[in-house]
């Protein structure tokens, strides 16, 4: 099945560069270019891509604007599309403001091709987060900055499973990984992340991983 | 023991305070004399004036003196320097600078009159002393030396507990240093947007277009050509811009430590022709004109022409032309450039004017101003920003 990309971003130059390496792979295919956060939100109900790849800092309409608008879509429109921020600086403030409107994961402008490659294929499949260090990393870097530990949000109480299915989502395992690692089968886990959001009142994993670190319940610094 | 005492008496650090103890009796002595001088005409035609009436008067003329040249802002500089160099007090905000204010020009006066009463208590005491104890008994002559020495470093130790309160930094120095600081570290951050803006941007878009082209090369030579030119396009003027943005940095390194003012507008318009802009300067204010603009309108006219050929050197083309003059009860400031016909090549939407020009629109407004940015007539671009003509 080809994966079918939306690229946006304000810079011509940047989609062209996009589209000419991802068009390039097998199995990925761009159906759809926009320039700013507004023609993406419209292009992304038109084209229905698997995967949003979203600049963040554009013009009328900002990627973070866009990827909330992108993500809640039209419930009746059937599963959203997954936002990819790209960005050109990894300490990027907006980086995180995207990620809690609703992206999968983000991505360095400059990252090299395999990462890209990697970033779209897995955003697709969808049950995994993206470069979990780095995740990790944006967390903790902003942790520095932020509240006292004592200040965080404590997590609402879970049960063993669910806190063992947590901690490995922060490591970036899908799944099937989580079901071979803990010994049942991917529907249970499946169940326990459905829980795992619910309880958490996020959407989707990389919400409840960045929850986890904020609590404190998985520490960023380990 | 002895021996420490004797170094803590005589040591070099005492000696220098006892120099300083010196100069007020020197100084001490210069108003008396000074004083004398102008009491004897005074007193002179009348006779009969009794001393009491006299030393009132003396008193009198001896503190308007001391009030006067105190008052001095130089004064509260020279015995800052006094002080940090002779008694060795150790200023947290720096050698105190001129007064500018006039508690600290009281302060001075006050600090002044310390060392004038300590040095002439010194001078004078140690130069009598032991020799009245020595008409006494012999013997008591070198008493009379040591009990000098010992009373100058008390004076001294003294003097040194005051000099904080009377010469340290005020709390409005405190404010403006710390004033400074914020717009240091202010000027840093812009510049720090500067470089994340241009050149960051443009290190991205050579980054995805080199990828590109090597994953694509052996199938479309085509593409391989127009990412070669749009890559060599970027690095071009990421460098200019660059070479732009060190150039404000070395511009702010410049002696005065302050925000540039509209004094510096001909360095900025010197650093950004540096960069490859072809820019006109026409400049009606005068020089008298700059000196007499308050401050802060002036600083931000100066920060309004950087973002504006900031602007222009990142999209725009072209000649570029500055106006600066003074209208009535207004001074105006307008950039006007060739609107950039993005080059399909380039394909560079004008994009990003971002914080910066919608940040002199706030900023402007803020201190009583206007500013409109955008395309006006025959093509052209034009950011103008009128401020009232306030006078410092």
């Amino acid at each position: 099945m080809t994966i079918r990309v939306l690229l946006v971003d304000d810079e011509l130059l940047v989609r062209t560069g996009l589209r000419a390496t991802l068009s390039s792979e097998p199995g990925i295919e761009v159906v759809g270019e926009a320039g700013d956060g507004a023609e993406a939100v419209s292009e992304a109900r038109r084209l229905r891509p698997d995967v949003v790849l979203m600049d963040v800092r554009m013009p009328r309409v900002d990627g973070i604007s866009a990827t909330r608008l992108v993500v809640e879509g039209n419930d009746s429109d059937g599963q959203p599309p997954a936002v990819v921020v790209l960005t050109t600086f990894e300490n990027d403030d907006y980086v995180y403001d995207a990620l809690l409107a609703g992206a999968r994961g983000f991505l360095l402008k400059r990252a090299p091709v395999e990462d890209l490659l990697a970033a779209v294929r897995m955003a697709a499949e969808g049950d995994a987060l993206l470069f979990p260090a780095k995740l990790r990393d944006l967390v903790s870097a902003r942790d520095g900055r932020a509240a006292e530990p004592s200040e965080r949000p404590p997590l609402p109480p879970l049960s063993e499973r669910e806190a063992d299915v947590l901690r490995a989502m922060a490591r970036g395992l899908s799944n099937a990984e989580i079901a071979a690692e803990l010994y049942v089968g991917v529907e249970t886990v499946k169940t326990h992340v459905g829980s795992l959001l619910a309880k958490l009142r996020v959407r989707d994993r990389t919400q409840a991983v960045i929850r986890a670190y904020e609590s404190g319940f998985v520490a960023p610094g380990l | 023991m002895l021996s420490r005492i004797a170094r803590r008496l005589l040591g070099s650090r005492a000696l220098l305070g006892l120099a300083f103890l010196m100069l007020g009796g020197a100084l001490a002595t210069a108003f008396a004399l000074l004083t004398i001088g102008l009491l004897t005409p005074l007193l002179d035609p009348v006779q009969d004036v009794p001393a009491a009436v006299s030393m009132v008067v003396g008193a009198v003329i001896g503190v308007l003196l001391v009030g006067l040249v105190g008052a001095l802002p130089a004064v509260r500089r020279i015995e800052g320097v006094a002080t940090e160099s002779l008694l060795g007090v150790a200023f947290p905000g720096g050698t105190p600078r001129a007064a500018a204010r006039w508690d600290d020009r009281f302060r001075s006066v006050a600090w002044l009159w310390a060392h004038l009463v300590a040095g002439a208590t010194f001078v004078f005491g140690a130069a009598a002393l032991p020799v009245f104890l020595g008409d006494l008994r012999w013997w008591l002559f070198p008493v009379g030396l040591v009990v000098s020495v010992v009373g100058g470093a008390a004076l001294v130790a003294g003097l040194r507990l005051v000099a904080l309160p009377l010469l340290g930094a005020s709390v409005h120095e405190r404010i403006a240093a710390l004033e400074r600081q914020t717009a240091e570290l202010g000027a840093r951050n812009r510049i720090a947007r500067e470089i994340h803006d241009s050149v960051g941007h443009a290190l991205s878009l050579v980054t995805v277009q080199a990828a590109a082209a090597r994953r694509v090369q052996t199938r479309d030579p085509a593409f391989v050509a127009d990412a070669l030119a749009a890559i060599e396009d970027a690095s071009r003027q990421a460098a200019a811009e660059l070479d732009h943005v060190l150039g404000l940095l070395r511009a702010d390194e410049a002696p005065r430590h302050t925000t540039p003012d509209l004094t510096a507008l001909g360095d900025l318009v010197a650093a950004t022709r540096r960069a490859g802009l072809d820019v006109t300067l026409d400049d009606k204010l005068g020089a008298e004109d700059v000196a007499e603009l308050s401050p802060v309108a002036s600083r931000e006219l100066y920060r309004v022409a950087q973002e504006g050929l900031a602007n222009v050197l990142r999209h725009g083309s072209g000649p570029c032309r500055i106006r600066l003059g003074r209208r009535s009860a207004e001074v105006e400031l307008e950039i006007t450039n060739e609107i950039g016909t993005p080059t399909t090549r380039s394909g560079r939407p004008r994009r990003r004017t971002g914080s910066g020009v919608a940040g002199i629109v706030d900023r402007v407004e803020a201190i009583g101003g206007r500013a409109t940015v955008g395309p006006a007539d025959g093509g052209r671009w034009q950011l103008r920003a009128v401020l009232p003509w306030v006078a410092r």
